[in-house]
């Protein structure tokens, strides 16, 4: 359909006022808000992420696409809630004790939700007792931890081991992400997965709760 | 003699310590690589092979040392195949520019929110304050319309608005008042507190002179990858 295309593409360029009048003409014309979240909204932020991960766009495209994202699904909210539409699975995410850093758990949150998940994010410097206590409360499918400095990354290890303290480790999958995380470095503290960027950890997530 | 691949966040410093003959052995790359740690070590390891494709090399140089630490794991990796390989034991500049690893767990010890300023970061980087914030503001709106502008400034400055503290290293080579005064505003800027700290340029003396301690530089022989414990 042509106004999901148009949603689609005038969110890929933050044109957040057109995004939300081609949204409210969209439900008027009697189209499924599943159809003009997937189709429409989820469809345009999905090609910012590819073209973000081959660095075609750089971190603001992708930050008023997902502004554009977030106020189109607000006004669908009501609609989905409606349907009992479930999103894809939950993930719980922050930035890590010491680490101050939010713009990539941002983008990393943003792709995920493009992808269909719901995101509770809990912020920047969180440490290893505040994340434990999110996990009671949200009963996550995947808890995601950001860490961009080589003196915080050791955090993420803190967290793994605290979640295998309290006995939550097998409850959640744990995805670590940040400039200096390699591989090799997600293995050895025990982590589920690793994501080189923002897009790959969204699609990591969502094959996890898969 | 050492060949050196140094960051240009050192060039001054670097100036100041060696003499004319032990600068031109001296590569310098741009400032900035650690934000991209993948690329970092791509340019730097390009540099090495480059160093070790010239003829007699191990004849003409004993080592190459980097001024680099960890940055954000951008020196994780790198492998030489004719020389041996040094790299301060840091975790970035700042260790360099205060003169000693303990420093600066000891001023990172009581909180980890804070920003670090010094004259090369000052003079490099469009360092955070409200002048060159109120810069990025116009940029944004030139490119993205007022609306999306605004968002991307207002983001922007949340960020620098969750740091606590701004520090100061003092240059023991440069101590124009300026850029003291510009941490000072900064502070003011955000509302954060301020302290300076004395700068050391012993470490980096000692390292760039091939005066390797070992609780100061890791020593990566030829063949070896570099991996930190």
């Amino acid at each position: 359909m042509d106004i999901l295309n148009d949603i689609s593409m005038n969110l890929q360029k933050g044109k957040k006022r057109e995004v939300l009048e081609l949204v409210e003409k969209a439900l008027s014309d009697g189209i499924d808000a599943k159809v003009i979240l997937e189709e429409g909204l989820l469809d345009g932020m999905n090609i910012i992420g590819g073209k973000f991960k081959k660095n075609e766009v750089y971190i603001p495209e992708v930050l008023i696409a997902a502004r554009a994202m977030n106020e189109g699904v607000e006004l669908l909210k009501d609609e989905l809630v409606d349907k009992d539409f479930e999103p894809k699975g939950r993930v719980v995410l922050c930035t890590v004790k010491g680490d101050l850093h939010d713009i990539g758990k941002n983008l990393v949150k943003m792709m995920m939700e493009g992808k269909g998940l719901e995101v509770i994010d809990l912020g920047v410097d969180i440490n290893e007792k505040e994340i434990v206590e999110a996990i009671k409360k949200y009963n996550p499918d995947v808890l995601g931890l950001s860490a961009l400095l080589t003196t915080t990354m050791g955090e993420q290890k803190v967290v793994i081991e605290e979640l295998e303290k309290t006995g939550l480790r097998d409850k959640v999958k744990v995805i670590v992400v940040g400039a200096p995380i390699t591989e090799s470095f997600a293995k050895e503290i025990g982590a589920d997965m690793y994501a080189a960027d923002a897009s790959t950890a969204a699609e990591v997530a969502l094959s996890l709760v898969g | 003699m050492y060949k050196i691949i140094a960051c240009n966040i050192f060039k001054r410093e670097i100036e100041n310590i060696l003499d004319r003959e032990e600068i031109k052995e001296v590569i310098i790359l741009e400032q900035g690589l650690h934000n991209t740690p993948n690329k970092m070590k791509e340019v730097i390891q390009e540099k090495i092979d480059e160093i070790e494709s010239e003829d007699y090399v191990e004849e003409k140089y004993k080592g190459i040392i980097l001024t680099y630490g960890l940055c954000g794991n951008g020196t994780l990796g790198l492998k030489t195949k004719k020389l041996k390989l040094i790299i301060p034991k840091a975790h970035d500049c700042m260790t360099l520019f205060l003169g000693s690893k303990e420093k600066y767990q000891e001023a990172i010890k009581q909180n980890k929110a804070i920003y670090w300023y010094n004259h090369a970061w000052i003079d490099q980087v469009p360092m955070p304050n409200k002048e060159n914030l109120e810069i990025l503001r116009e940029e944004y709106i030139e490119k993205y319309g007022e609306d999306n502008g605004e968002y991307l400034y207002e983001m922007e400055l949340d960020t620098y608005k969750k740091y606590a503290y701004g520090f100061f290293i003092k240059s023991p080579i440069n101590n124009d008042i300026r850029y003291e005064k510009f941490l000072i505003q900064a502070c003011k800027d955000f509302g954060w507190q301020y302290k300076i700290l004395e700068g050391d340029l012993g470490l980096l003396n000692r390292i760039l002179k091939g005066e390797f301690l070992e609780e100061e530089v890791f020593i990566f022989q030829a063949g070896e990858e570099v991996k930190f414990s």
